[in-house]
């Protein structure tokens, strides 16, 4: 058996740098210190995305495109399909943790200030991931063509009408007219199924590049580390396999509903809502008035909003305009002053 | 220019003039009874159309003096005796030009078929009792029937003709049709006038209550008439439907009308008699269907409880019920092999939403069960590796 394994080695060892990317792979080692269980966040994110592929799949071969046929094939696969039910709530109970666990990970990131030079394009590739993240979240959530799906991507998309000047354009390049319709639906399903997976599986996989280039932050500062082959991955998985029993408890006992088919000519139904990751800004544009001054109010809080999102792109570079003897504080305060105006927006918004 | 300014000001005045109506401002003081008449009017349909007092009344409305504004001569008439009432209201009603300009979609024969009802004959042989236009629409707040707050609205229509016919409204009122309209808001459920007619109105005669119920339950009507019972019951005078299901108090029909000690058909046929038998199969039948779509009804409420999807099993559902309904219906063809073959179809449908609903339920606890399972392992790997993490410390 092992010279059949010797041998299989070799062959493979001819043909790829086998030997010295396990040689790499073996000197790889994780800083041992208080906030080392944050390191395991970004593993998660990764192996949820993995699940969200392999459920895709699953669902893509029932799954039906078309204001005709959509609700029905989602209806199909949650009542007639064997296991249907099962791979359609792991894949929506697997997208809103994978957003909570990027959530959790960018922000164990910038606690850590592990954003600085020189992993400065580490922060910003992470940063791209969460808005791919949420964007297969908002065009995956009008696939099931229900009532809630319709009406949340009709005030969504109402919003980019907002933009000056090219707003009309933009609404129209989106929804593939004035109107959501069956137009919508298609291009949704073409970003969500095709386009943006694979920018997500490039950025992850430059992510991953200069995560093992730079190596991990605070490594030299660390009392202690540990070998990541086996002994960080062991962890990695253990946890892995914690989260898919998380998926599945969520599946069972609060399975997905398929809701009522889409009806562009209904009422919105009452207490409509965005899902929880875009609570805090629907929230925010909720309080604005009409108008301020000469402004539309809505106008105005998309672009401070737009703001926010590039100042907390720009992190690494602000961060290094800040003097050395209060930069620690001043990326701590902004970064809890973030997470309670996030957390107390999107509670509000919950209850409101 | 002077002159041309003048013969415009008279000419915006001259529509303000006509519609001057002084008759409110003596007849609202003269006591509370008055006063109430003047207040009524104000919502009155009459008013709305554009009419004022003396329209109905006459006299000359623009005169503050009473005896200049209701001088004969000028077409007083006053208030219309009971007996006068009917050609009183006739003066327009039965008008048609008349009616074109308020209200083209009123019929113009309400007049004529008034003294075609009990009502109009009676109050012609000079019965003071019998109900004149007024006694349904009370004067001086009339509204359309379309109403709510008016007297000729459906659902308060009970009341309109219960208070002179108390027995027949409180009857009605614990039916069916009354429970519809009165319970449960049903403003199409039938309703006094459905039946007997408005203006027009008059008891059914035997030979004609088939017809009336018949309006709405027609197929009932139609296996009815077509069925060997129908001959006997003419040759006996007998009200078709109501001779079986009463008239004002309709109870819910249940297959215990059929067969039992409830059975109606007890007041003809005797106990041992094949009619009863036929009729106690039929009831069997009915029964068996009722029983097999209440069970899968529940079924299915308990599938849905656990979140299972029962589209299909709704449908055949709504395919049971339907047969359900239309074997009610059969019955009164009076076959049992005709109700048998119409409730077997309802009963096997079902049954087979009820076996659909049973395997959701199976299903449901399945996905526990296998939950549990996969819970089972995914901890006893995670374990594992924690151990093997411990070993490397």
């Amino acid at each position: 058996m092992s010279a059949l394994k010797d041998a299989a080695l070799s062959w493979l060892e001819e043909r790829l740098p086998l030997r010295s990317a396990m040689e790499f792979a073996s000197h790889k080692r994780v800083p041992v210190h208080r906030g080392d269980v944050f390191y395991y966040a970004g593993g998660v994110c990764m192996f949820l995305f993995l699940l969200q592929v392999a459920t895709g799949i699953l669902l893509l071969m029932y799954y039906r495109v078309g204001s005709d046929a959509s609700y029905e094939s989602v209806r199909y696969i949650s009542a007639k399909v064997p296991f249907g039910w099962l791979m359609r709530s792991v894949h929506s109970w697997g997208a809103n943790l994978m957003v909570l666990f990027i959530f959790i990970h960018m922000f164990s990131v910038y606690f850590m200030k592990a954003f600085r030079k020189p992993r400065e394009l580490t922060w910003l590739t992470g940063c791209g991931l969460l808005g791919l993240a949420m964007a297969l979240g908002f065009s995956g959530y009008l696939l099931p063509w229900n009532e809630l799906a319709f009406f949340a991507t009709k005030v969504g998309t109402d919003i980019l009408g907002q933009v000056p000047l090219v707003g009309h354009w933009l609404l129209r390049l989106v929804r593939g007219g004035d109107e959501v319709t069956g137009a919508t639906l298609s291009r949704f399903f073409g970003l969500h199924v095709a386009v943006l997976p694979a920018l997500t599986a490039l950025g992850i996989g430059a992510h991953l590049l200069l995560v093992q280039v730079q190596g991990m932050a605070h490594e030299h500062e660390a009392r202690r580390t540990m070998p990541f082959f086996p002994d960080f991955l062991v962890r990695d998985v253990a946890l892995w396999l914690l989260v898919l029993n998380l998926v599945g408890v969520l599946a069972v006992f609060f399975p997905w509903e398929v809701g009522r088919k889409a009806d562009a000519l209904g009422s919105a139904p009452a207490g409509i809502k965005p899902e929880w990751y875009f609570l805090a800004q629907y929230q925010f544009l909720k309080l604005l008035p009409g108008r301020v001054g000469m402004v539309p109010g809505e106008l105005l809080g998309i672009v401070a909003l737009n703001g926010v999102g590039v100042w907390w792109l720009l992190t690494p570079f602000w961060d290094a305009a800040v003097p050395e003897r209060r930069r620690d504080a001043v990326v701590r305060w902004a970064g809890l002053g973030a997470i309670t105006l996030l957390t107390v927006m999107t509670v509000w918004g919950h209850l409101s | 220019m002077t002159l041309a300014v003048l013969v415009l000001a008279a000419a915006l005045a001259a529509p303000a003039s006509a519609a001057v109506n002084r008759c409110a401002a003596c007849h609202g003081g003269i006591d509370e009874k008055h006063a109430a008449l003047v207040k009524g009017f104000e919502r009155d349909i009459h008013r709305e159309k554009g009419l004022t007092c003396a329209a109905c009344h006459g006299g000359d409305p623009t005169k503050d003096d009473a005896a200049e504004a209701m001088d004969p001569e000028k077409g007083f008439v006053g208030a219309p005796s009971k007996a006068d009432m009917p050609r009183f209201c006739g003066k327009c009603h039965s008008d048609p030009a008349a009616m074109r300009r308020s209200n083209p979609s009123l019929p113009v024969d309400q007049e004529l078929k008034y003294y075609t009802s009990r009502h109009g004959k009676l109050l012609k042989a000079g019965d003071g009792r019998a109900a004149s236009c007024a006694d349904c629409h009370p004067p001086h707040g009339m509204r359309p029937p379309k109403d709510p707050t008016s007297s000729v609205y459906a659902k308060n229509i009970p009341r309109t003709c219960g208070t002179c016919h108390a027995r027949q409204s409180s009857d009605y009122r614990a039916g069916v049709h009354g429970v519809a309209l009165l319970e449960k808001g049903d403003t199409a459920a039938p309703v006094c006038n459905t039946c007997h007619g408005n203006h027009g109105a008059t008891p059914p005669a035997a030979a004609s209550i088939a017809m009336v119920c018949g309006s709405c339950h027609a197929n009932n009507m139609e296996f009815f008439k077509a069925s060997p019972m129908a001959k006997a019951w003419e040759k006996k005078g007998f009200h078709a439907c109501a001779t079986c299901h009463g008239n004002h108090a309709i109870a819910k029909p249940t297959p215990e009308l059929l067969s039992g000690s409830h059975a109606v058909c007890l007041k003809c046929h005797a106990p041992a008699s094949p009619q009863l038998a036929a009729a106690a199969a039929m009831k069997g039948t009915l029964l068996s269907v009722e029983t097999a779509y209440a069970s899968a009804e529940a079924a299915i409420k308990d599938a849905e409880v656990r979140g299972m999807d029962m589209e299909d099993a709704r449908d055949a559902l709504g395919q049971a019920r339907m047969a359900m309904y239309q074997a009610r219906t059969v019955v009164h063809s009076f076959q049992p092999a005709k109700v048998q073959e119409v409730a077997g179809g309802g009963a096997d449908l079902a049954r087979k939403a009820e076996g659909e609903a049973r395997a959701a339920v199976l299903d449901f606890r399945n996905r526990r069960i296998g939950l549990g399972l996969a819970t089972f392992v995914l901890t006893f790997l995670a374990g594992a590796l924690y151990l093997r993490v411990k070993d490397q410390e």
